[in-house]
């Protein structure tokens, strides 16, 4: 109780300065904190199927370019532009729905693979059917008649105010009969079903989660860019980069994608800057790292047992590495 | 707690068949299970015995023959469903959710066997559940930290938390000590003097006779025999294909002078 307080206050409290921080900073530090944002949203929404029911959704990225060749359409059509977000995350619901109607039957490894299938599907799809989506050529956005430096800040705020959403939901689904199912199934899906949980509902109803929250990012994205087009709309890096934020901070946690988000940023502001032609290796030192010195994120590590749990593993890994030298030496 | 006294069975399996590919694994099997009643199923490893539990409780797929639960067929539906019409079970190889607490473990079958139940009604059967197998005081740890009985016990209550009517336990005494099995038998007993009524999956013979009404026997996948204890393991069929000359002698002499 006094830990998920102490977390709230401290989410307060950065909020607060996130607030203030638009009429301080330059467009630089706008822009980096803007895609902060946006890809934590992304994490969130990996969260809700990954960390919660344990589906591998490396294709996720789909909804972020469903999202934002809705937006594009629905404004050039003349849409409103709170109709043409809340159309974004719709329509990426209704289509984790309808694909994860069959695709979340199949147990494990096949819905990994079946989504990175439905990203690359949807780019086949894009560039095939030309006319309103523009097909190879990219599509353009309307211009906003607003001064840039006034759009670049309601486009932060739209994007903090997504990923504030997309937390809260977290934490009410955290606490819901839907996050119980996700987090029974996730470890015995037969178990859960003989106790009473609808497995394949609940799954479909976290992608679809999922799904509108990544969507609606997508739809601001192309909003804030102007101009899409297939390959960086449905870039599954944007999905990759999610995974390691959500990793790094916490899987399964409310807070944790969004610390990861922080993290990830401010490592990769330093590789990018200090070392920019090993970055991808050195990312991916980083992200083994990660993966076996703080399996459960970084969050945990606020608390005592944590941190134990983490310093026990990296003595257990100096231990074991110093060993291997040692014997080395010996022979 | 006989055929005799409760002629409609809560559980009435018909002509159960399931193939794996080319292996028959349950063959045209039929039992009844009366209300009250505990039936043992036994039989050696690889007879079946679970793959008939699982027709059961839903999670078996395409098979033949009909499971009916208090007069209604049951098979062909979702384990879910299954589950909330009144039939939990236990599986042999334990599958607690790890990353749940012990209670919470036993709050799933509390919180969707009855959906528009209160959270405060919710946990208090959940730990109702987890006081009746003795895991009380383990409620806020996670499963992994318990000991293999407790985890056989943990099983059954999460299995209890469903409200059930109608209880399948896969060898939930497998890997235990004495002392350990006796204080199973003794839930057994317990539970089914709440009203549940059983089926156990089990190989210790000791726990199975002093606990069931009744024996069903199978045999690469087919029922060889099915009736009162006593006449089960003396006849001859049982005894060469599952429990052996020196079970049968030492059954015998126990009879002789208990
Ligand atoms: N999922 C499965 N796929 C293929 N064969 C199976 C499967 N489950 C069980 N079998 C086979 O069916 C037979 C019965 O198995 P099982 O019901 O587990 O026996 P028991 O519980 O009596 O030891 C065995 O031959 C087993 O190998
Ligand atoms: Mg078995």
């Amino acid at each position: 109780m006094t830990g998920s307080r102490k977390s709230l206050v401290l989410a307060l409290a950065a909020l607060a300065v996130l607030a203030i921080l638009p009429f301080v900073i330059g467009n630089y530090w706008l822009r980096v904190l803007t895609s902060v944002f946006m890809v934590g949203v992304v994490a969130q929404g990996l969260n809700v199927i990954v960390g919660f029911a344990g589906y591998h959704a490396f294709g996720n990225s789909a909804f972020f370019g469903v999202g934002a060749y809705v937006v594009a359409v629905t404004l050039n059509a003349g849409w409103p532009l709170p109709l043409a977000f809340v159309a974004a995350g719709l329509a990426s619901a209704v289509v984790a729905g309808v694909f994860g109607w069959p695709l979340l039957r199949l147990r494990g490894h096949y819905f990994a693979i079946a989504s990175v299938a439905l990203n690359m599907a949807f780019i086949e799809v894009i560039l095939n059917l030309g006319g309103v989506t523009g097909g190879a050529q990219g599509l353009p956005l309307p211009i906003s008649p607003m001064a840039p430096d006034l759009l670049y800040r309601i486009i932060y705020f739209l994007m903090l105010g997504a990923l504030v959403a997309a937390t809260a939901v977290v934490w009410v689904l955290s606490q819901s009969r839907l996050g119980y199912a996700l987090r029974a199934l996730k470890d015995s899906e037969s178990g859960a079903e003989v106790m009473g949980v609808d497995t394949v509902r609940a799954k479909i109803t976290a992608w679809a989660i999922s799904a509108a929250m990544t969507g609606t990012v997508g739809g601001i994205w192309a909003y804030w860019i102007t101009f899409i087009e297939v390959s960086s709309a449905f870039d599954i890096g944007i999905s990759m980069r999610a995974y390691i934020m959500m990793l790094l901070g916490g899987i399964g946690t409310v807070f944790g994608p969004v610390a990861g988000a922080f993290l990830f940023q401010i490592v990769a502001t330093m590789i990018w800057a200090e070392f920019t032609h090993i970055h991808n290796l050195l990312l991916g030192v980083f992200l083994v790292a990660v993966v076996m010195l703080v399996p459960n994120g970084v969050l945990p590590l606020l608390s005592r047992a944590g941190w134990r749990a983490a310093s026990a593993r990296l003595g257990g890994a100096s231990t074991r590495l110093s060993h291997r030298l040692f014997a080395r030496e010996e022979r | 707690m006989n055929a005799q006294s409760n002629p409609a069975p809560i559980l009435a399996v018909r002509d159960v068949s399931v193939r794996f590919g080319g292996v028959v694994a349950v063959r045209d099997v039929s039992f009844d299970l009366f209300p009250g009643e505990i039936v043992g199923l036994i039989g050696p490893n690889g007879a079946g015995k679970t793959t008939l539990l699982n027709v059961v409780s839903g999670l078996a797929g395409r098979h033949d023959g009909t499971v009916a639960f208090d007069g209604e067929t049951i098979s062909g539906r979702k384990p879910h469903v299954i589950a909330r019409k009144g039939i939990a079970r236990t599986f042999q190889i334990v599958q607690p959710f790890k990353n749940l607490t012990v209670l919470q473990n036993v709050s799933i079958g509390a919180m969707f066997c009855a959906p528009n139940r209160l959270s405060s009604e919710t946990r208090a059967l959940a730990r109702e559940a987890l006081e009746k197998v003795g895991l009380g005081r383990k409620a806020d740890i996670l499963p992994t930290q318990l000991t293999l009985s407790e985890r056989k016990r943990l099983e059954l209550a999460r299995a209890l938390s469903t409200c059930p009517r109608v209880l399948l336990l896969d060898e939930v005494m497998a890997g235990l000590n004495h002392t350990e099995i006796e204080r199973i038998v003794a839930l057994i007993r317990e539970i089914r003097a709440d009203g549940l009524s059983i089926v156990v999956v089990e190989h210790v013979m000791k726990a199975i006779m002093a606990i069931c009404d009744r024996i069903v026997v199978l045999r690469f996948g087919e029922k060889i025999a099915d009736g009162p204890p006593d006449a089960v393991v003396n006849d001859p069929h049982v005894v060469s294909a599952y429990l052996g000359e020196r079970f049968a002698k030492r059954h015998a002499a126990q009879e002789v002078s208990p």
